[in-house]
This record gives structure tokens, sequence and C-alpha cells, in this order.
């Protein structure tokens, strides 16, 4: 149960990281 | 935000050697010194640490556009800004995972090496106060040039191999070896969220919101003492068949 929420915490901050650096690319670009 | 962490682990590893030290023939001085170390701690923040004034002209100035000081209350600033209720949710998940270090951790040794357990737990303790001060400066150097979110999916995945080292093999040497990478993980989580959340909080707000993150974290992690506690005590019973 630990190992598993620990795993999808890691996986969704990643996710989330990932869609962040996007956005500031398109504010860049734009 | 690692250089606080850094004294307070410090402090930690030191604190419990004196006090085993003064514990059976100068207790008294335990509480002395708890007593003196804190009103020291009072004054240096009282004559040092100055908050800067924030005031109109903030908006002018070369801070980021997200640092910038506004209007409002702390709950309109966290309306326009949701993804700091979900980094701290999410957030939450780690510092799950971090308790478990303290809280699951002395009940599966003592299940796992019967009286040996608590000493055992006692030198995992301090094997990582010792740790996380020689790893904090090193983690922040290599981590440096990262984004705090990335930095916190490593220690995600550094918590989950950690207990995953635990699960398979329960010799002594690896329980050591898995809490270095458990200690690593909290260095991370401990140092990078703050960063995250000062980064992402108008100056005027800051404080204030991160200790209503702080409170829906703790608030979030409060039934999960209840529900490993009860988890433990069904894996014990299937064990022992009773």
């Amino acid at each position: 149960m630990i190992i598993v929420t620990s795993f999808i915490a890691a996986l969704l901050l990643w996710a989330l990281s990932l869609q962040q650096s996007k956005k500031q690319d398109v504010a860049l670009a734009s | 935000m690692s250089l606080s962490y850094l004294a307070y682990n410090l402090g930690s590893g030191i604190g419990p050697v004196l006090a085993g030290y003064l514990f059976w023939s100068h207790t008294v001085w335990i509480y002395w010194g708890n007593g003196i170390a804190a009103f020291i701690g009072i004054l240096v923040v009282m004559f040092w640490v100055r908050e800067p004034k924030h005031s109109a002209t903030d908006e002018y100035t070369e801070q980021p556009e997200l640092e910038k000081a506004t209007d409002g209350s702390v709950w309109q600033v966290l309306r326009q800004r949701p993804r700091l209720i979900i980094f701290t949710l999410l957030c939450t998940l780690l510092w799950f995972a971090l308790y478990q270090m303290t809280m699951t951790t002395p009940l599966y040794l003592s299940h796992i090496f019967d009286k040996q357990g608590a000493v055992l737990f006692g030198q995992l303790m301090t094997f990582a106060s010792i740790l996380v001060v020689l790893i904090t400066p090193l983690l922040m150097r290599l981590t440096n040039q990262q984004c705090e979110m990335k930095s916190l999916a490593i220690s995600g995945l550094l918590f989950a191999f950690g207990y995953w080292v635990i699960l398979i093999n329960t010799t002594i040497p690896m329980q050591f070896i898995a809490w270095i990478f458990l200690s690593a993980a909290e260095v991370l989580l401990v140092t990078k969220e703050g960063v995250y959340i000062a980064n992402q909080s108008p100056s005027s707000h800051r404080g204030r919101i991160s200790g209503i993150l702080t409170t829906i974290r703790n608030l979030a992690v409060m039934p999960t003492y209840v529900l490993m506690g009860h988890k433990f005590s069904n894996l014990v019973t299937k064990v022992h068949g009773q």
C-alpha cells in the first residue's frame, strides 16, 4: 500500500511538472 | 529551507545523544537544556530575523510574476492558483509514505526481530539523522537546476524503492540500505515542497498559504494513522492465526 501510494504520487507529480513546463513553453512562444 | 532542515537534523541527531548521557545522572539538565535552547532560538528570531515589508510598489520590482504581492484574502489567492491545492494533495501522499518511517517501521521491526526490533529502530533513526546531515548539501547541489516537482517525483520513487527493499529482504543490513533511499526521499520532500509553495505564492500571502496548506496536509494524513494501525493489526492476526 505504501509502495503503491508513493509510486502513484511520483507519477502524478511528474505528469504535473510536464504539464507545467508545456504551459510555460506556450507562454514563452506567444 | 535546506539550511533550516539541516540545522533541525543536526539538533535531532545531537539532542538524543546528549539526553542519553544526562538521563540517569543529570535528568534535570535535560529540561534545563530544552528550555535554554528554546530561549536562545526565540532571541535569535526576535533580534536577527526581519520580515520584509510589502507595499503597492512591490509590483514594479524585479520579483517573478507569481511572487508579487497581491491584495485579497488567502482564499481568493488559492482560488486563483488551484495548482497549489493539487500539489499539496499529491505531497500528502508522499508525507503519508514518510510518516510510515516512524509509525509502521517500529511495528514491523518488532514483528520481524521481536525485542531486538526496538534497538534496531533506534539505530536506524540515528543513522537517518546523520545521513540526512551528510546528504542534504549533496542532494541540493544535484537537484539545483531541476524543477521542484520533478525532485518530488524522484522522492516518491525513492520512497517506493526503499519500502520495496524493506519488504523483499528482512535482514538487518538491508534495513540500513533501505533507509538510505528513504532518507534521501525525506530530504527531497521536506526541502523542495516548501520551495515550490514559496515560489508559487505571492510574497504578501506566503506565510498564510503555507500554514493553510500544511493544515490541509495534516488533516488528510490524520486518518491514515488509524488505517495503517488497523491494516497492521489485521496482518499480525493473519500471520499468527489468532
